[in-house]
């Protein structure tokens, strides 16, 4: 690339940032206290990811769902799952239309661009599995007919980590296609004073303005994607990524799609910094979102108390980092 | 242009390490062997590393093949020329590889230039040549194609380290080429490296530079002082067994020569009438004496003896007639042997040829002939080295069970002889006065020396031939102490026009002991008869025999006047004040240990001001990385050490919680520079390289003022000052902190 088109993409990378901070604080109006969690959400959803949301209700889950639609003037849709939920309860059904006499395609939730799949892990094994196909070819076929979800398209799912009686843990399948899995956590006590001393949190989303048209969300997903990445950074991703396979605690390591997912967040990352092209801290600062729930950790070390999360990190503390020689 | 010019120095250093070898042959045969071996697989090379039609450039087994063929042919061409005449090529090529280093080891330097020996400096200099040019050619580092030149120089100096000659000027002239080699190798300015082009501004400046620190070498190299013996690998080297040279000790046929007298053994041209020494017989087996020399080949020199304090060199051409054996006469102690292959025994310096000597051949031999005064023999005490202990051996005789009767007699008689002598010189110049008087000389004696005829000599007959005197005293000397053997030689001689006949009847024995610092003294028991000149035109005993005698007896007299007993032995004489005195161990070891430290403090000094001029040139992307690198070896003098696993800006976290919030306002910007050059599409521009080392050098400012002069100095004066950082992750020492990233 040459130095003019280097310095074309510097001007856009900042653009970028300031689209994403604009976009990120608009979110923090209602999301208190949270700027951590509401970037890592707005970097799934740039990277055109789904987010697995692990936390106890009334951490403000839907309400992230909510003020991300309402920023980007999207639609949103919640699906609460429980054992007697359909497939066709979120993919829509076919109905006989008797003026027509046709069937007609009735979508469901899903058709939503940010669709909140509310304790996912409520739902049956089939009900789940309806979510593996427009998660990844971002499509739904009902009775040999494909139809394609809006762009963008983010499935926000959520499950309670306290509560797992008559629950049906999601699938390693399930598991890869969120591309990251975040936890809310409460907010501290300044966030929470101001947030019961603010106003209504319903109300401000009804009046929520838009930051960002869905074309121009569209564009900066593109950008994002076109950022560079040298030669050296993919070496070492691939290496983070392996070097989970062969560790001891883990009875499945992270597969290539996990690759694949960190660098599309990594470059994001780096787009909101403002920066061109990604850095070794990009791809170190989304690592363990991004791969640790696609870790299965073994019996023994789940014991231990060992967790993804710390395969993860222990492989980022092992993996000489591509920098400059000597750091 | 650089390759072609290191090309050049690499095959000058190659010559000079082959002329190293002119201690062991002398500069004329190694010259042009050295020359050729270091030009040819040079140019070889060169040709070689032309590009072909790929670009690349030919691989190095290519090279490897060709230099060996190619090598084979230069050596057969030139070296080996005679052996492919006679088709010995083969033999003489792998002797030449595989066995010269032992030959020359075993000969006394210089060694003859023998093609077989020649080989050698050739095969050392072409491989020295041929790695010194590959590397040059494809490699970038810069002083790396020394290497193999000093690999030459490993071999000739061991070899060479006994020979006549000096290798400082060479030394010199290997130091500064090595230094305008690096210089010619240095990257230029913007240069990407070796092939890039020549960097004239340094080269410019470091040529007189390199001359001057050659010049310097050349100056300093006398007067460093360094261990007076060097290291010599033929101490290590056992010599080649003895071999049966003469089947007829020179002993058993004084007897004959006696009866015929006028047999002309060998004819002497020289100034100075000489007595001249045949053969050295230091064992006696209780029936003959012979000879434990251990003979080595020489091409001409012999090594030297102990050193007298006067003595007088004389120069004598030789040629042989009559004298039968492989003994090769010479006066006294010879340094240098021409125009006759011979072995040299470096004990005594006893001459052998290899074959028994014909008449006719005709050398030139060197000597050097001690000059003992009184003064220097009344002092003498006996020696008691191994070869003196030895030298006191008095055998049973083959197959006897108990000792023969004669030694306890022959003692008594020896003592009686030198009752009243205390010293070891009246004791021997007594014995040998005791014996002139007691027997006269008689050539019709029956030969033998044996303990029969000795006792028949000492007591019935009391006549004899110098054989029976030299062998009665030194037997006696054994049986009272003093340590002895046997000389067999020639003395006088008639006189032809210029030249001197040495005859049959000239022929000489005696007696000599050793003494502590002095050597073998020789001694004379043969009463005056034995010795008078025969003849009119025979030439009179030398002026050195006589010098020698009254030098005995002043000092045996010397001793009387101090009355027997009273002066004893003495032990080893104190070495004079002054010259003589070896320089004590801890000069040597305070000089190294100060030369050491002086060198280390430079160095530690030295290395991390160049490294960070090092850094601060070439692009800006590599600029920036050398600043990058400055400032963490910044951080490391507060002790922080870094791991490879931690990114930048992680770095840079840590690097400020260590120095203070302020670093970080450096440290971040500089770690955005350093991962934008490293990371970014676009390349940095000069002002982003000038910028990271602004924050460098502030991030150095603040640890300065954090850590304090002191303590940067100190950790200045650490080894690791030595070495980069671009070496990898280091081990930091015990109490140093410690970062890792956050899982490690």
């Amino acid at each position: 690339m040459s130095e003019s088109a280097g310095v074309d993409a510097d001007a856009l990378a900042g653009r970028f940032a300031q689209m994403f901070a604009a976009l990120a604080g608009n979110i923090e109006r209602v999301v208190r206290g949270k700027r951590e969690k509401v970037e890592l959400a707005l970097v799934c959803l740039l990277a055109e990811g789904h987010l697995l949301v692990e936390d106890v209700p009334g951490v403000g889950k839907t309400t992230l769902a909510r003020a991300i639609s309402a920023s980007i003037e999207a639609e949103w849709a919640r699906i609460q799952f429980t054992p007697d939920l359909l497939p066709s309860d979120i993919t829509g059904v076919s109905i006989f239309n008797q003026g027509t006499s046709a069937f007609e395609f009735h979508p469901g939730p899903i058709f939503a661009n940010l669709a909140v799949a509310d304790e996912i892990n409520r739902g049956s094994p089939k009900t789940q599995s309806a979510l593996l196909e427009v998660m990844e070819e971002r499509r739904v076929t009902v009775e040999g007919t494909p139809h394609p979800v809006p762009r963008p398209f983010m499935v926000i799912a959520t499950q309670n980590p306290v509560d797992m009686d008559g629950t049906y843990p999601l699938p390693e399948a399930q598991l890869d296609r969120f591309l990251m899995r975040i936890s809310m956590g409460y907010p501290d006590h300044q966030a929470e004073v101001a947030l019961l001393a603010g106003a209504p949190t319903g109300a401000m989303l009804d009046t929520m303005p838009p930051v960002l048209g869905r074309e121009d969300l569209a564009r900066m997903i593109d950008f994002a994607q076109r950022l560079h990445v040298a030669p050296p950074l993919f070496d070492y991703l691939v290496r983070v990524v392996a070097a989970t396979r062969a560790h001891a605690d883990l009875r499945l390591g992270a597969s290539p799609r996990a690759g694949i997912a960190l660098l599309r967040a990594a470059r994001v990352r780096a787009a909101a910094a403002g920066r061109s092209y990604i850095v070794p801290e990009d791809v170190k600062a989304l690592a363990v979102p991004v791969i640790a729930h696609r870790l299965i950790v073994t019996p023994e070390a789940e014991l231990r108390g060992r967790s993804g999360a710390d395969v993860v990190a222990e492989a980022l503390g092992s993996v000489p980092t591509p920098q400059a020689a000597g750091v | 242009m650089t390759r072609y010019a290191s090309l050049a120095v690499t095959a000058c250093l190659a010559a000079v390490a082959g002329l190293a070898f002119h201690r062991v042959f002398g500069v004329g045969p190694v010259a042009p062997v050295a020359a050729v071996a270091a030009v040819v697989p040079t140019v070889l090379s060169g040709l070689l590393s032309g590009p072909r039609k790929s670009g690349d450039p030919w691989p190095l087994w290519i090279s490897l093949v060709l230099t060996v063929v190619a090598w084979a042919g230069t050596v057969t061409g030139t070296v080996l020329r005679p052996a492919l005449a006679d088709g010995t090529l083969p033999r003489a090529l792998r002797d030449g590889v595989l066995s010269s280093w032992k030959a020359i080891l075993t000969t006394l330097l210089p060694a003859p230039a023998e093609p077989e020996y020649l080989v050698l400096v050739s095969v050392v200099v072409w491989l020295a040549a041929f790695a010194s040019a590959e590397l040059a050619l494809r490699t970038s580092l810069r002083a790396a194609p020394c290497v193999p030149a000093l690999g030459g120089w490993a071999v000739a100096l061991p070899l060479g380290v006994d020979g006549p000659g000096s290798n400082l000027p060479l030394a010199a002239a290997a130091v500064a080429l090595t230094a305008v080699l690096v210089l010619l190798r240095a990257d230029g300015p913007g240069a990407d490296g070796p092939g890039a082009g020549v960097a004239w501004r340094p080269l410019a400046a470091g040529v007189p530079a390199a001359a001057v620190l050659g010049a310097l070498a050349f100056a300093a190299g006398p007067v460093v002082p360094v261990g007076a013996r060097p290291y010599d690998p033929r101490e290590q080297v056992q010599a080649p067994p003895p071999q049966q040279r003469d089947g007829v000790s020179p002993l058993d046929r004084v007897g004959g020569w006696l009866l015929r007298p006028g047999e002309v053994m060998f004819t002497v041209r020289s100034g100075r009438p000489e007595q001249q020494r045949l053969a050295v017989l230091d064992r006696f087996d209780g029936v003959t004496w012979s000879s434990t020399a251990r003979f080595v080949p020489t091409g001409s020199r012999v090594p030297e003896g102990p050193r007298p304090g006067e003595r007088h060199e004389v120069e004598q051409h030789i040629t042989i007639r009559d004298l039968p054996g492989v003994w090769v006469p010479a006066p006294d102690r010879p340094r240098r042997v021409e125009g006759l292959p011979v072995a040299v025994d470096p004990e005594s310096g006893a001459l052998a040829a290899g074959r028994p000597l014909r008449p006719g051949q005709a050398y030139r031999v060197t000597s050097v002939v001690p000059e003992w005064t009184a003064e220097d023999l009344a002092a003498a005490a006996l020696a008691t080295d191994a070869e003196a202990r030895a030298a006191l051996d008095l055998p049973w005789g083959p197959g006897a069970t108990e000792p023969p009767v004669q030694i306890a007699e022959f003692r008594r008689f020896a003592e009686a002889a030198t009752r009243g002598a205390g010293s070891p010189i009246e004791k021997a110049a007594l014995l040998a006065e005791y014996l002139r008087r007691y027997a006269a000389y008689d050539v019709t004696a029956p030969p033998g020396h044996g303990y029969r005829q000795l006792d028949y000599f000492l007591s019935e007959g009391r006549r004899g031939t110098p054989e029976h005197f030299a062998t009665a005293y030194a037997l006696l000397a054994r049986t009272i102490g003093l340590p002895s053997r046997v000389v067999v030689g020639f003395r006088g001689g008639q006189r032809a026009g210029d030249t001197v006949q040495v005859r049959s009847g000239d022929v000489l024995v005696w007696p000599e002991i050793k003494f502590e610092d002095l050597g073998w003294i020789r001694f004379n028991p043969l009463p005056d008869s034995g010795r008078r000149s025969k003849e009119d035109d025979s030439v009179a005993a030398g002026e050195t025999e006589q010098k020698l005698e009254q030098a005995q007896k002043a000092a045996a007299s010397q001793q009387r006047g101090e009355g027997p007993g009273q002066n004893a032995e003495k032990g080893p004489r104190e070495p004079a004040a002054g010259g003589g005195s070896p320089t004590p161990w801890w000069v040597f070891t305070s000089v190294a240990a100060a030369v050491l430290v002086i060198g280390y403090v430079l160095a530690v000094l030295l290395a991390p001001a160049l490294r960070k001029r090092r850094r601060r040139t070439g692009p800006p992307a590599a600029r920036i990385t050398g600043a990058w690198h400055q400032a963490l070896d910044h951080l490391a003098d507060v002790g922080l050490s870094t791991a490879r696993t931690l990114t930048a800006h992680e770095v840079a976290r840590f690097g400020a919680s260590s120095v203070g919030a302020d670093a970080h306002g450096h440290l971040g910007p500089l770690a955005d520079l350093v991962n934008h050059s490293r990371f970014a599409a676009s390349h940095p521009d000069p002002r982003a390289a000038d910028r990271a080392w602004e924050h460098s050098d502030a991030v150095g400012r603040l640890v300065t003022a954090r850590a304090g002069r002191v303590r940067r100095l100190r950790r200045r004066l650490h080894p690791r000052s030595l070495t980069g950082r671009s070496g990898g992750e280091r081990r930091p020492p015990a109490g140093r902190r410690r970062v890792r990233s956050p899982g490690g």
